[in-house]
């Protein structure tokens, strides 16, 4: 491949690589399967570890299920498959509870929050961005570009800025959830379905907010750690 | 000694080395797995018979295709023009059932048999329980078949299939004939994918009018958004189907079904349904096969919130079905230009009144005869066929 067409396809909007069919099912049932084990597991804090784990291990099971029994396929009726960034956030995080909750690797440690705030103020922004892009209130189509290899480049530089200048484990999860992109293609072959959906999107606001509700009602308090 | 601590614990430069690495295999992954990009877009005719800009349409049949036993709703058909070599001249694909929307509304199809002249017994092709499962997830409802034949002669289809909501929530699917060489009588489908088009959910895209082909086999599909405001796109396909991309079609956000006709072989029109009252057929312009539009003034022509289709047959003969009333789809015309700019009216197709309705027209060119369906009160497809010939003196 000479340089010229190189950069002609790196350019290019009309060449994108779609997962295939049955990729995309298996990614469906997977994907929500983490999710929903991660959302029982947070909603069932109250209970003891055990209990949490068995609960959270049969949601899953119930959510691999092929066909109308499963929840991943009403979900992805109204949904679709959720973002590679939300599986992984969600797989992290379960690999942190089911590791050792007193020495997490990625999402409870300290050193994550200006991570977490850097990936934070940039999903809120991607979203907006596409939304409105959506919406067509935008004068270019933003989500086409997320088909090209420019694009890919672009978050790509970005990822490898954060790791290569934040010294935490969260820092890496961007540069992987792109590498997993470029090898599955998964959940579209956009790279922005990839990093971001509607409700990591919707999550990261509320996360947001909420933060800034504490510290404008408890000045006093230093903020509790950020957690997603 | 926790895990993935040798990430972030080596010195400056040997991570700037690392992640220079790391960003490169990246990339170069991703763009070695792309194809060649396609060729600039560049229409083709239908037809290479010479049509004399002053032959005239005359009608040579007309009727209703036959309905699948049962099924007292019909609406939104398609035509498919097929090549010579094949037994049928047209296919015809339209969505039928209890009712529009109901949850027995499947894709029915028949054939108009080269040799008997005939429409065949219409029989399903598809329904939303097949197209669930191949995808892995629910699907509510089914409408507005659109179809196309690929440069390997395979037969594809696009529909509309809804989410959580009604049309406004739709996806299209994607899907191809499962086998080359399939008989009317086998004609089946395999789900290709649910065709990525937004990151909000991938949810309110609909199509409705036919694509537009391409020399090197490929075709441009017209689509629309729904939700809210409506807006047109254009999606680009290859030779075997593959997507492209997308381009939207007008910056106005109330247009949708467009529908495309060439004026040359990069110079196309995307004729549109207006959703205002008192609304025209709206109108855009490509001059560089699709990879930029500009919008243009509103025709002439009366638009009641109604789909239309359009055909160019051949450089000056551009036609026109759509309804003409400002208020009702009572009547259906044809309508025939030279530019697409100034319109005349070349035949009436339907004419009721009161709560008639005929509508969603869909045309299309086989066997050197114009070929025309539309919904008849909802109820079922009618279809129409004219010839050229020259005028009489």
């Amino acid at each position: 491949m000479d340089i010229s067409t190189f950069s002609s396809i790196l350019f290019s909007t009309e060449n994108p690589v779609l997962p295939g069919l049955s990729v995309m099912r298996m990614a469906l049932h997977g994907a929500w399967a983490i999710v929903l084990g991660c959302g029982v597991m947070w909603m069932a804090g109250k209970l003891a570890r055990p209990y949490r784990m068995g609960l959270s291990f049969l949601v899953m099971l119930w959510t691999l299920l092929p066909g109308s029994a499963s929840p991943a396929h009403w979900l992805g009726l109204a949904f679709q498959t959720p973002s590679l960034m939300s599986t992984v956030i969600c797989l992290t995080w379960l690999l942190d509870r089911v590791r050792s909750e007193r020495h997490p690797v990625f999402f409870m440690a300290k050193p994550q929050a200006l991570v977490i705030k850097i990936l934070t103020v940039f999903g809120v922004v991607l979203g907006w961005v596409l939304l409105l892009d959506a919406l067509a209130w935008l004068p270019v189509s933003v989500y086409a570009w997320g088909f090209s290899s420019v694009a890919f480049a672009a978050m790509a530089v970005l990822a490898t800025v954060l790791w290569l200048t934040m010294r935490s484990a969260g820092s890496v999860l961007p540069l992987f959830v792109l590498t997993l992109f470029v090898l599955s293609r998964l959940p579209t072959g956009n790279v922005w379905d990839a990093l971001l959906d509607p409700w990591l999107w919707v999550a990261l606001q509320a996360g947001w907010l909420i933060n800034v509700a504490r510290r404008l009602m408890g000045p006093g308090r230093s903020p509790p750690t950020t957690r997603v | 000694m926790k895990p993935f601590s040798h990430l972030f614990s080596r010195s400056l430069g040997g991570r700037t080395v690392c992640a220079a690495l790391a960003f490169c295999i990246l990339v170069f992954l991703d763009v070695a797995r792309r194809e060649p990009l396609p060729p600039l877009p560049s229409a083709v005719w239908p037809t290479e018979v010479e049509l004399s800009a002053v032959s005239v349409l005359v009608a040579t049949g007309r009727g209703y295709i036959p309905m699948p036993a049962n099924t007292p709703a019909a609406h939104a058909s398609s035509l498919l023009a097929m090549p010579s070599s094949y037994p049928s001249a047209l296919l015809a694909f339209w969505f039928a059932g209890t009712r529009e929307s109901a949850a027995d509304v499947q894709i029915a199809a028949a054939q108009f048999d080269r040799s008997t002249q005939q429409w065949s017994a219409a029989r399903f092709v598809l329904n939303r329980q097949a197209i669930g499962e191949a995808l892995g997830f629910g699907v509510r409802r089914l409408g507005n078949p659109v179809a196309w034949l690929d440069g390997h002669g395979r037969v594809h289809l696009f529909v509309v299939a809804t989410g959580l909501g009604g049309w406004a929530a739709a996806r299209i699917v994607h899907l191809c004939q499962s086998q080359e060489d399939q008989d009317f009588s086998a004609l089946s489908f395999d789900v290709v994918r649910v065709l990525p088009l937004s990151w909000l959910w991938n949810t309110s895209f609909l199509v409705r009018n036919a694509p537009l082909p391409l020399k090197e086999g490929g075709m441009v599909l017209p689509v629309h958004f729904e939700l809210g405001i409506k807006y047109p796109l254009g999606l680009r396909f290859d030779a075997s189907g593959r997507f492209l991309g997308m381009v939207r079609i007008s910056s106005r956000k109330h247009l949708l079904q467009p529908t495309l006709v060439m004026v040359s072989e990069s110079n196309w029109l995307a004729l549109m349904r207006d959703q205002r009252a008192d609304g025209k057929v709206a109108m855009a312009q490509t001059s560089d096969g699709g990879q930029n539009w500009t919008d243009l003034p509103d025709l002439a022509l009366d638009n009641p919130d109604s789909s239309v289709a359009g055909l160019a047959l051949a450089p000056g003969r551009i036609f026109l079905a759509h309804n003409s009333s400002p208020h009702s789809r009572t009547a259906l015309d044809l309508s025939a230009s030279a530019d697409g700019r100034t319109w005349f009216l070349a035949q009436t197709l339907a004419q009721g009144a009161g709560s008639d309705e005929y509508s969603y027209p869909a045309l299309a060119w086989s066997d050197d005869s114009l070929w025309l369906s539309y919904t008849d009160q909802r109820r079922r497809i009618a279809w129409q066929r004219f010839s050229f010939s020259a005028p009489a003196h």
